[in-house]
């Protein structure tokens, strides 16, 4: 119709090429989507899984349905109880239930005000570094402005020393391909 | 577009992303096989240029356009996600019909023979005013200047509204009333040569994210810049504030006034610009001097403003000394001025503060109203779309306007009804009493966006009701008895106009989808059938609408002889006044380089630097008004203790029709929540994402409770978007006696834990 522009067919080969890496990149971009977290209260994995007994009680206890078992993670966290933030971050409440329930104590509450995980942001998938106006991460953090803030160019930033790291950003994020991933 | 050069950089960065395993979806996704058009963005009043890529007849990606001075390849996220609107499964491809209780498919013949019907038989037997229709700021002009001829000038009912009443009607009042022409003097173009936003009732981070930016850019680029908020929430746009003021909803003209006040006594105003260009009326209309004036400032002083408004007077007169000080000044405001009962005089003390201190009509000054429609200035605003207007800023109760308009419409000069018709809120009353027995609604979702909404559920239900919508199913057609398939932006061609007076071209690049038409030929179509064939038969393309609406702005205010399709094709858009093919559009209004002004023979233009020559302004004068305080309409009490405001999300967009199609956006807003401050929430006993109870006198629903330090306390703020907990059904009708826009943004309000 109307205003068509130059057309670069010529080029297509070039595409063709990058399509190629298409599927790596996807199987690469779900593995992130999988990363994970931990209940709250936990030491870190290798001690939590040594504890942890999966009687599952943490999971009946959350009252978000943040919880859930690992399945088709990776072999050391399968069958665990933890928290996918791309479905469900912690709502970290108060009184803690799952931290409660723990039988075994492999959820205690002196480790409750450890963060869940660790949070990065993905410079390459996020919008707010490529040219869109998005804040979705930093307004819908719990936390408030101290745990992920807006530079003075509208670019997302993590301070790792008061994020909590309970995944709402991760959730909330609404970039094509996550951009804010979980590092162990 | 993409050149040859833009694709190599493309494709490194591809490589680049690929090469750490990541990769950028709106890149890869515009593959070599895209073509690129230049248009406009769907959403807000912002008017962001857009290149949309379509390739083999569909919408795959949107970029910015960086050759678009508003935006400069900038987007939202919004925007990002428009592909997936156009050819969402929640696209209505065929036109439908009721038949015992439920919508059916039927085609464009009997669908259109039975609205045309319909209508002709109601107004044979009732009149034509008991035919409305109601449109939308997102409609194109071309399609409104359709409905206009339609309905004002052939089926002679001024029964003829739009959503632009909703949000936009108390800033066009207070324009016309203080400096006697709609919309602002000046352009965004301000933005990087002010000294200080005041933004008031705006959270534009959120509401207008791409203007927010160029704020930030000027604060960047230039640390001087003040940045002074005056808003009863904390929003995202405070992460940029020098100073914010927390007026209680609603309780703000007192402060308004008050500043005024800490102006004039701190020796801030510009007497000289005041005794030139302006008059001071008290509320009556009747003249009044300087000193009067200022005694009737006295009754505002910082201290009495403080308790009316709870803002401390000390914060008041800071707020007043940042205005005084700077050597320029622009005021940004939406919805949180005009959505109120007293819209119109608030917008009125806004302006004040620039005519009194002259920071109005030089670069880097104005008072400037930020609209929420893509195209609520340019269809509605500009076009006439409602009922007291015509097009090109003309009034249905001028002789002389509804002679120049029939004239060009091709009817008779006594069609058009001489008294203004219903507005929207007495509509709505209207199709509830049945006074209103047939409505056509166009690209809008009254069911969901009216105050008080359940209220007028009962007409929808009652009276004959067609709604042409591009989605199904919205919470309106849920009432429809006829439903039309409409095109959607991208799939016909057309203006929008932005808040800046730039009007900008849209082209249509794929087919409609399924059996949709274009707006505009659907009501063509209609009118045919009712009977006026000889008055609708030209319309074959949509530049020949555009070129007979064209002709009605010559040589007014809003001049758009020279934006002619084939130029705005080209172009960036057209700021009006643009009177000539030649002229490049005008950047200030009403001073030097404006056409119009400058036309003006000298003796007018002596001893001044600006002539308000716009058709409600005499002796080329603006207006100083002396409005008193007015508390809101509903008042919290004993009953009703806390302050119920609504508004938008980042997110989100109006009701969803569009940014609901985006699992992307559904995600990172999923559903609505009270945002309840910290204070409020422990005296009540309510913990984050604890499910409430919120009642008002019209009603209540069951929200979770987001407890957060934004609405200041005694205040709560929900978002309006989501169908599922549709807050307007608990929002108050009141209107704005002037405008008969409603006070969205105060109810009375208690909330319970359930």
């Amino acid at each position: 119709m109307q205003n068509k522009v130059e057309n670069i067919s010529r080029h297509k080969f070039i595409v063709n090429f990058v399509q190629l890496f298409r599927d790596e990149l996807g199987k690469s971009v779900n593995e992130e989507y999988k990363s994970y977290l931990l209940p709250p209260g936990s030491a870190a994995q290798e001690e939590y899984i040594q504890k942890c007994n999966k009687c599952y009680e943490c999971i009946s206890a959350c009252p978000h349905e943040a919880l859930r078992v690992a399945h088709e993670m990776n072999e050391t966290i399968d069958s665990y109880p933890i928290i996918l933030p791309s479905i469900t971050a912690c709502n970290m409440c108060s009184d803690f239930p799952c931290i409660n329930v723990c039988e075994p104590e492999a959820l205690i509450s002196s480790q409750s005000d450890q963060p869940l995980g660790k949070i990065e942001i993905v410079e390459n998938n996020c919008y707010a570094y490529n040219d869109h106006y998005c804040t979705s991460c930093v307004t819908n953090c719990p936390i408030g402005d101290s745990a992920i803030y807006l530079d003075s160019n509208n670019k997302p930033h993590i301070n790792i020393e008061n994020c909590n790291g309970c995944g709402v950003c991760i959730n909330t994020c609404p970039a094509e391909q996550p951009a804010i991933k979980i590092i162990n | 577009m993409q050149n040859r050069r833009e694709f190599i950089k493309t494709s490194a960065a591809i490589a680049a992303a690929a090469s750490i395993g990541v990769q950028f979806p709106s890149k890869l996704m515009a593959s070599t096989d895209t073509n690129w058009h230049k248009s406009v963005c769907r959403y807000c009043g912002v008017g962001c240029g857009v290149m949309i890529g379509e390739s083999g007849g569909k919408i795959t990606a949107i970029k910015g356009d960086n050759q678009n001075t508003i935006n400069n390849g900038h987007l939202c996220v919004k925007a990002f996600y428009l592909p997936k609107a156009v050819h969402s499964k929640t696209r209505l491809l065929h036109p439908m019909i009721r038949k015992n209780g439920k919508l059916v498919e039927t085609d464009w013949e009997e669908a259109l023979d039975l609205v045309a019907k319909k209508f002709n038989e109601i107004r044979k037997a009732h009149g034509g005013d008991a035919l409305a229709f109601y449109g939308s700021g997102q409609a194109e002009t071309e399609e409104t200047y359709m409905a206009n001829k339609l309905f004002k000038g052939c089926i002679g009912t001024n029964n003829l509204e739009g959503n632009p009443r909703l949000c936009m009607a108390s800033a066009v009042g207070g324009y016309l009333s203080s400096i006697g022409a709609d919309e602002p003097v000046g352009t965004y173009e301000d933005f990087e040569k002010t000294d200080l936003f005041m933004l008031v009732g705006s959270n534009t981070a959120e509401a207008h994210p791409i203007l927010f930016e160029r704020i930030m850019r000027r604060k960047n680029s230039n640390p001087s810049t003040k940045i002074v908020i005056i808003d009863p929430r904390k929003t995202p746009t405070d992460q940029i504030a020098d100073l914010h003021l927390f007026p209680k909803p609603g309780y703000d003209l007192a402060l308004f006034n008050a500043i005024a006040y800490v102006l004039v006594n701190e020796g801030f105003i510009d007497e000289s610009f005041i005794k030139a260009h302006t008059f001071i009326k008290d509320n009556e209309g009747q003249a009044h001097d300087l000193t009067s004036y200022k005694e009737f400032l006295n009754d505002y002083t910082p201290e009495k403003a403080a308790a009316i408004s709870g803002v401390p007077a000390a914060d008041i007169v800071k707020a007043a000394k940042i205005f005084g000080n700077s050597k320029t000044a622009m005021t940004l405001w939406t919805m949180g001025l005009n959505q109120r009962k007293r819209g119109v005089w608030a917008n009125n003390l806004v302006i004040n503060l620039h005519l009194i201190t002259g920071k109005i009509g030089v670069p880097g000054s104005d008072a400037f109203s930020l609209t929420g429609q893509p195209n609520a200035c340019g269809g509605v605003r500009e076009g006439g779309g409602l009922c007291h207007i015509l097009p090109g800023h003309r009034l249905v109760a001028n002789e002389a306007h509804r002679k120049q308009v029939a004239e060009v419409w091709g009817v008779p000069a006594g069609n058009i009804q001489p008294k203004p018709g219903k507005h929207t809120i007495a509509m709505f009353q209207g199709l509830n009493d049945g006074d209103i027995k047939g409505i056509y609604i166009m690209c809008t979702n009254p069911a969901h966006s009216l105050p008080n909404a359940a209220k007028y559920w009962k007409g929808l239900k009652e009276q004959f009701v067609v709604v042409a919508e591009s989605f199904l199913p919205t919470m309106t057609t849920e009432y429809a008895d006829v439903v039309l398939p409409a095109a959607f932006w991208t799939e016909k061609e057309g203006v929008y106009g932005c808040t800046e007076r730039r009007s900008q071209y849209m082209p249509g690049v794929i087919e409609p989808s399924g059996e949709a038409k274009w707006d505009a030929f659907i009501l063509r179509d209609l009118a045919k059938k009712m009977g006026f064939e000889k008055e609708f038969a030209k319309y074959e393309t949509a530049e020949i609408i555009w070129d007979e609406y064209r002709g009605l702005t010559k040589g007014k205010d809003m001049d758009l002889m020279g934006a002619t399709y084939n130029r705005l094709k080209k172009v960036r858009g057209l700021i009006w006044p643009v009177p000539t093919e030649e002229h490049p559009g005008t950047y200030k209004r009403f001073t030097d380089g404006d056409p119009i002004y400058d036309a003006l023979p000298a003796e007018k233009k002596k001893n001044r630097r600006m002539y308000f020559y716009g058709p409600k302004a005499k002796d080329g004068k603006a207006t100083i008004w002396m409005r008193p305080h007015a508390d809101p309409g509903e008042p919290t009490d004993a009953e009703y203790p806390i302050a119920l405001t609504t508004g938008r999300i980042l997110e989100h967009w109006h009701t969803l029709t569009m940014t609901g199609t985006a699992p992307q956006l559904n995600r990172a807003a999923p559903k609505a929540y009270v945002e309840i401050n910290p204070v409020d929430a422990n005296k009540m006993g309510i913990k984050n994402k604890d499910q409430v109870k919120m009642e008002t006198r019209r009603g209540s629903l069951n929200i979770e409770a987001r407890v957060i330090d934004r609405p200041a306390p005694g205040t709560v703020f929900v978002p309006f978007h989501w169908k599922e907990t549709p807050i307007n059904v608990l929002c108050s009708d009141i209107f704005d006696p002037g405008s008969k826009e409603p006070e969205y943004k105060v109810a009375a309000a208690r909330i319970t834990k359930i």
